[in-house]
């Protein structure tokens, strides 16, 4: 609370937490084009498109991470260290009012919550595996694409209602990992030079 | 002779205890994934949370966007069940209970006239359910165990599809809950359409939100902004939250196997105990009986020797007789 500029941040996939602590600023990629949010930001729900995410934290380190996709939330948290979605009308029900620690940002304004099924950080990014990866997934698409609607291939499913579904799907995969690689890259080649 | 069936047994035990090596081991493995089951389950939990927060906040936001995508179906003709197991067996009752529990679901939903369509993970399930006859949809195996995102996404996919597109009204999980190291237990559980908030917070606490969003309004548009729109948001959400859903059962359902399988495999090292302890007493008894058997024989054997001797002698006779 030293700080005014300084928020709640958490950065959370499934299988762990990649970020939780103070942040002075976070850029995200949304529909509508980048977000930036700053301590004080209007509540918001929002879906976040694959790209870099920028934190800023609280000494001005910036902190890159590769986020496939998700979708955050911004909310104003009580003095009491809970979002209101957790029952005004029960004031401070389970952690009984002090500060919980595993609230990000408790007793700071604003809390801002990412949640992506896939992320990294930019230091745990494998560039050679994410070049390769870039590489044959182009590959893949360029092939899947020029075959177009001739699918079927080799996938010998004995799924209904297979065949032509299944090259769109193959097809729209291929793509996401294309766009995979190019994220993990764009966050490492970001962050190479600062 | 009696050597054989003391080799019989000798046999026997050997093979038990080579036996309660395998469960010993067995017990102690599956006690170390215990650990890091349950580890896994607290490591997704700020995601589930947060999940469960964004869903709830889309849902209020614009309770009019919510349609099928909330609460409990009006009307209910076909739903898609995924039941989760282990690939492996050697773990007591654990996949017998979820499919018993599958098998009524089933059966009920048949009986109202609902068309079922089964997926399930876990190897056990293919050989069960094949071997009833009912038919299965999809199933996965190699992930019971260990289950990552990636294998929660890959089933989510295969499921949730159906309910996207209209297919079915309801996809309905069937699974194990690990409620703790102690307690685990079979739940039928709806992930789409999504839990309705009112149920997940309690009714006072949405009323309450809802009066603040109200009075938020008046003061400027809009207390929570929704990037794209909430009706939009909440469509691309609900199978974000349904894989998010499948993953903890996923977790969920590999910490219980774990426990299940670690409780098993203890109780088959205490029968193997028991059961060695058993043989060698009746081993040592056959044994105790052949020697004695033997030395009856061989004090027989001479006695009537000497009585051979004594009764040549003549006269003598009775002496020795006492």
């Amino acid at each position: 609370m030293a700080d005014d500029n300084v928020f709640g941040m958490e950065l959370v996939t499934p299988e762990r937490v990649l970020f939780l602590g103070a942040a002075t600023q976070v850029v995200l990629r949304t529909a509508d084009g980048d977000l930036t949010f700053l301590n004080g930001h209007t509540p918001l729900v929002g879906a976040v498109l694959p790209g870099v995410v920028r934190i800023t934290d609280a000494e001005g380190t910036e902190i890159r991470a590769a986020v496939h996709g998700g979708f955050v939330q911004v909310e104003k948290v009580t003095a009491s260290g809970t979002a209101p979605t957790s029952s005004p009308s029960r004031p401070a029900p389970e952690p009984g009012g002090a500060p919980d620690a595993s609230v990000p940002g408790s007793g700071l304004g604003t809390r801002v919550s990412l949640l992506a099924g896939v992320a990294e950080l930019a230091g745990d990014v494998d560039v050679e595996r994410a070049r390769l990866a870039a590489e044959r997934a182009e590959a893949l698409v360029a092939e899947l694409a020029s075959s177009g609607r001739t699918a079927s291939g080799g996938a010998a499913s004995d799924e209904p209602g297979a065949g032509d579904g299944e090259g769109a799907v193959e097809l729209s995969e291929a793509e996401a990992a294309l766009v995979r690689a190019r994220v993990r890259l764009e966050a490492v080649e970001d962050a190479a030079p600062g | 002779m009696a050597g054989g069936q003391e080799r019989v047994l000798r046999r026997r035990i050997r093979s038990v205890q080579s036996t309660k090596k395998i469960t010993k081991a067995m017990e102690l493995i599956a006690a170390s994934q215990i650990v890091r089951a349950q580890a896994r389950i607290a490591a997704a939990r700020p995601y589930r949370e947060g999940m469960s927060r964004v869903v709830i906040e889309t849902a209020i936001g614009d309770p009019t966007a919510a349609g099928r995508l909330l609460g409990t179906p009006s009307s209910l003709e076909r739903v898609g069940v995924l039941a989760i197991v282990a690939d492996r067996g050697l773990c007591g009752g654990y996949n017998t209970a979820v499919f018993r529990a599958t098998e009524r679901l089933v059966a009920d939903q048949r009986r109202n006239g609902v068309e079922v369509q089964l997926s399930t993970v876990g190897k056990k399930a293919q050989g069960y359910f094949r071997f009833r006859g009912q038919a299965v949809e999809h199933s996965f195996t190699g992930m019971s165990e260990r289950p990552t995102f990636e294998d929660a996404r890959r089933v989510a996919r295969v499921a949730v599809r159906p309910f996207v597109d209209g297919e079915v009204d309801q996809l309905v999980v069937v699974s194990t809950r690990f409620r703790s190291a102690g307690s685990q237990v079979v739940e039928v559980r709806q992930l789409l359409p999504l839990a309705d908030p009112r149920q997940l917070v309690g009714e006072d606490a949405v009323a309450a939100r809802e009066l603040d969003v109200a009075e938020a309004q008046e003061v400027r548009d809009g207390y929570t902004e929704f990037e794209p729109d909430a009706a939009e948001l909440l469509a691309d959400l609900a199978p974000r939250a349904a894989e998010t859903d499948i993953f903890g059962a996923l977790l969920e359902a590999a910490a219980s196997e774990v426990t299940a399988r670690q409780r098993a495999m203890a109780a088959a090292t205490d029968n193997a105990d028991e059961l060695v302890k058993k043989y060698s007493r009746i081993m040592n008894r056959a044994r105790q009986d052949a020697i004695t058997t033997e030395l009856m024989e061989i004090v027989g054997g001479a006695e009537a020797l000497r009585a051979d001797d004594v009764e040549t002698d003549g006269g003598e006779m009775i002496r020795t007789a006492v």
